[in-house]
């Protein structure tokens, strides 16, 4: 069993990663969230129906225990010392390093956006899912998926330059 | 021109980012971790063992509440009454009477005037011969609680002349000749009267159900709790079914032999049925927060209940 899911892990771990920092800007708690996210998939395997792909079922998954973890106290209080710059010590130096840097732009433009429509970015976008399965794991109707895109990416315009914006193409919903 | 995907990857840094002693992290929690899922239906079980077991010795089975008396007679001229409940039961073989609180549907006797008539109805009692064919209008249980803790359980039968009970310990049965006694008897039990008026029933069925699907719909609402499908999977769907089914069991014996009427199994019922609904829902549903549904779902209900509950006592 732990050769499944090691294997699993191989293919589907580096994106789900990637996914849960988009949500959390953290990679060490990215990385908790991951560890939750293949613990839940391993006690609970039956539940994965094949109704959707695997990369999808994951997906859903790490969303999930991402918006968890933003609700959680210990987001909430995580925030309230950063604020309050009492959590300076725990900013590590290569932390430091990716805020100040320049070519991070896109990344930076991104979490400025609140997470409703970031979130509907990254799954398009990044994770190129369909209208159809965003819907499904954000527990929404395509309707106000589509909406949201649509928001997000005229909020993303004008925090980038022309060429920047490049990036989304000229993806019509 | 660099997709989204591209330029992002190349922002958050290309090289892998999930390493292999995060896998081996991984992998190790989850070997740990294994053992605990027994502990989740242990733990259950045990809450739902000991919250039986608390009501087992809090309740009325718990208590030695007899001690062997010569006759009635005798007791109530040695004894004051300190209390006593009184149930309508037609039937023969069961009691339905028993200590305050621990019995729906029953009166309970506290004043001074009403313990007085039962007093001298039991002091007035003569022994007499068990008679099937003594014509009644109306058969009571009575628990009879006195002051140095004794109970006795009686089972009355009366007309308009006469008075005829039965000590269930004893089994042994006395008469009251008495018209007045009787007369003043009879309008204690047509106070006792305990009867739920059918349109009541219904309207507060409407009411309960009303409100569990409007407590469903804002929570599902509210959480963004998806409806369908109804089960998380083909395990919750099998799981729910043995629990209805096990319900529809229990709901049977518990009225096939009237325990229903005790406060203390009424309350064990509910407390397994919730907690074992609850606990489904959160093995089963806890991504989608169906648990959420079933904790207000049920506490709402339990409120309803225990108004409509207050209302008809």
């Amino acid at each position: 069993m732990s050769e499944h899911l090691a294997a699993i892990m191989d293919e589907h771990g580096e994106y789900c990663l990637r996914v849960a920092y988009l949500y959390v800007k953290d990679w060490a708690i990215a990385e908790e969230i991951v560890q939750d996210v293949f613990f839940a998939y391993y006690r609970q395997q039956e539940r994965f129906e094949q109704r959707s792909s695997l990369k999808t079922y994951l997906v859903k998954i790490t969303v999930h225990k991402s918006h968890d973890y933003l609700r959680s106290w210990k987001n909430k209080r995580h925030i309230l010392l950063e604020k309050l710059h009492i959590d300076v010590s725990k900013r590590t130096p290569e932390k430091e390093l990716l805020e100040k840097d320049d070519r991070r732009i896109l990344t930076t433009a991104l979490f400025e956006l609140p997470l409703p429509y970031r979130e509907v970015l990254i799954l398009y976008y990044y994770q190129e899912l369909k209208i159809r399965e965003i819907a499904e794991i954000l527990a929404s109707t395509e309707n106000t998926v589509k909406t949201r895109l649509r928001r997000a990416r005229q909020m993303l315009q004008e925090k980038l330059d022309k060429n920047d914006w490049e990036v989304l193409g000229d993806d019509i919903l | 021109m660099t997709s989204f995907k591209d330029k992002l990857d190349k922002e958050l840094g290309e090289a892998p980012r999930f390493s292999q002693p995060l896998q081996k992290r991984i992998l190790q929690h989850v070997k740990h971790k294994k053992r605990r899922n027994r502990q989740y239906p242990t733990i259950t079980f045990g809450a739902v063992v000991m919250t039986l077991l608390l009501l087992f010795v809090m309740g009325p089975w718990g208590q030695v509440e007899t001690t062997k008396h010569a006759t009635i007679v005798e007791l109530a001229q040695q004894e004051a009454i300190k209390q006593f409940t009184m149930a309508q039961n037609w039937g023969k073989d069961s009691f339905k009477a028993g200590r305050t609180g621990w019995i729906i549907g029953q009166q309970v006797f506290k004043e001074e005037s009403e313990r007085d008539m039962l007093k001298q109805i039991l002091q007035q009692a003569t022994v007499t011969l068990k008679d099937n064919n003594f014509i009644t209008y109306a058969k009571s249980d009575i628990w009879v609680e006195f002051d140095n803790g004794q109970v006795i359980k009686l089972k009355m039968y009366l007309n308009d002349t006469e008075l005829v009970f039965t000590d269930q310990q004893t089994n042994i049965s006395y008469k009251v000749k008495n018209e007045n006694l009787a007369s003043v008897y009879k309008n204690l039990v047509q106070r006792s009267e305990f009867n739920i008026n059918s349109s009541e029933l219904i309207t507060f069925l409407v009411i309960f159900i009303f409100i569990g699907w409007l407590v469903d719909k804002l929570l599902r609402r509210k959480f963004n709790i998806p409806k369908e499908p109804k089960y998380v999977s083909t395990g919750h769907q099998r799981t729910i079914y043995i629990a209805k089914f096990l319900n529809v069991i229990f709901i049977w014996l518990f009225s096939m032999k009237g325990w229903f009427l005790h406060t203390a199994a009424t309350c064990a019922f509910l407390a397994v049925v919730i907690v074992s609904t609850i606990m489904i829902e959160y093995y089963y549903g806890r991504e989608e927060k169906r648990h959420y549904v079933s904790i207000i779902s049920s506490i709402v209900m339990l409120l309803v209940f225990f108004i409509y509950f207050m209302y008809i006592l």
